[in-house]
């Protein structure tokens, strides 16, 4: 086998290989800043995978397109040479979008930490008394009202009318 | 970023401002324009309305310096009411932050004391300047 054409192989394998690397500690340590930053687990797992996925895409893509080497390589020197200028590229790439990745998080988690931050300067004073500031108190339910003792519905048909009883002779 | 003050947080500000100063007004409208983070209220200073709402505030001082009420009970005047209107605001927030540090703070209270020259500058005539009850004009 030709030294470009070893050289080439082991470039690409190198270079997948720091890209898993590097994409696997960027998503496990990438999880616990996100769910801090969203407060929600879900989005943050959501968020977390869909940046790991860009930049599987960017680096192997960069990867791919700077492998070509248009000067000769006819020796093994030349060919670990060419390779260790080719691999560092990708070092510095995959650097630069790695500090990116960690500059765009941390914005996400200033502007999260702004949103809760405690007013800035202490008050001038206090009011002593503020009755309208108070939240209004909600009102107890009221007790039910007492209800009249129900008389037992009748049971067999209605008595007759008891009848006057006879004068007495 | 240190909080300055422990407690809760307040969910609504009052602001008084004195309505019969351009410059006033003026910023009665930019922060009303502004998203606001935390619901701003606007009454004018000395109006009937902000002595029923807070009966026990100092309103006399309302007139002089820009006040703002807290729905917490506190109450922030001269620059430091003007830090809780910037932190009440969306886009403004790490500024007040920043401004209420002690390397910044001067620089906030010289700010608001060179707003406070230019509203004594541009106010009309009869506007007496630093007055307690007598700022309020008399009606055409």
């Amino acid at each position: 086998m030709e030294p470009k054409l070893w050289m080439y192989l082991a470039y690409l394998l190198f270079s997948a290989a720091l890209t898993a690397w590097v994409a696997g500690t960027l998503f496990r340590n990438g999880r616990v800043f996100l769910d801090d930053a969203l407060h929600d687990e879900r989005l943050a797992r959501s968020v977390n995978h869909l940046l790991v996925v860009g930049f599987y895409l960017l680096n192997l893509g960069y990867a791919a397109v700077a492998i070509r080497v248009s000067s000769p390589v006819t020796t093994a020197a030349d060919a670990v040479e060419t390779l260790s200028v080719k691999i560092g590229l990708v070092l510095l790439v995959l650097g630069a979008v790695h500090l990116f990745n960690l500059y765009v998080l941390s914005r996400f988690r200033r502007r999260r930490m702004l949103e809760s931050a405690p007013p800035p300067v202490p008050p001038t004073q206090r009011l002593v008394m503020a009755p309208p500031l108070a939240p209004p108190q909600p009102q107890p339910p009221l007790p039910p009202l007492p209800q009249p003792p129900r008389q037992p519905a009748p049971l067999g048909p209605p008595a007759p009318p008891q009848q006057p009883a006879p004068p007495g002779p | 970023m240190t909080p300055a003050v422990a407690g809760p947080s307040p969910r609504r500000l009052t602001v008084l401002y004195d309505e019969h100063c351009q410059l006033c007004r003026a910023a009665r409208r930019w922060l009303e324009q502004r998203d606001q983070l935390v619901p701003l209220e606007l009454l004018p200073a000395g109006s009937a309305q902000a002595y029923q709402r807070f009966p026990t505030l100092d309103h006399a001082r309302t007139m002089v310096d820009v006040t703002v009420v807290a729905d917490t009970g506190d109450v922030y005047s001269g620059d430091a009411a003007w830090l809780m209107c910037l932190w009440a605001l969306s886009g403004y927030r790490a500024m007040a932050l920043r401004l209420a540090q002690p390397a910044l703070r001067p620089l906030a209270r010289r700010i608001v004391a060179t707003a406070a020259a230019i509203r004594g500058s541009v106010a009309g005539e009869g506007y007496v300047s630093g007055c307690d009850d007598a700022c309020r004009h008399p009606d055409p």
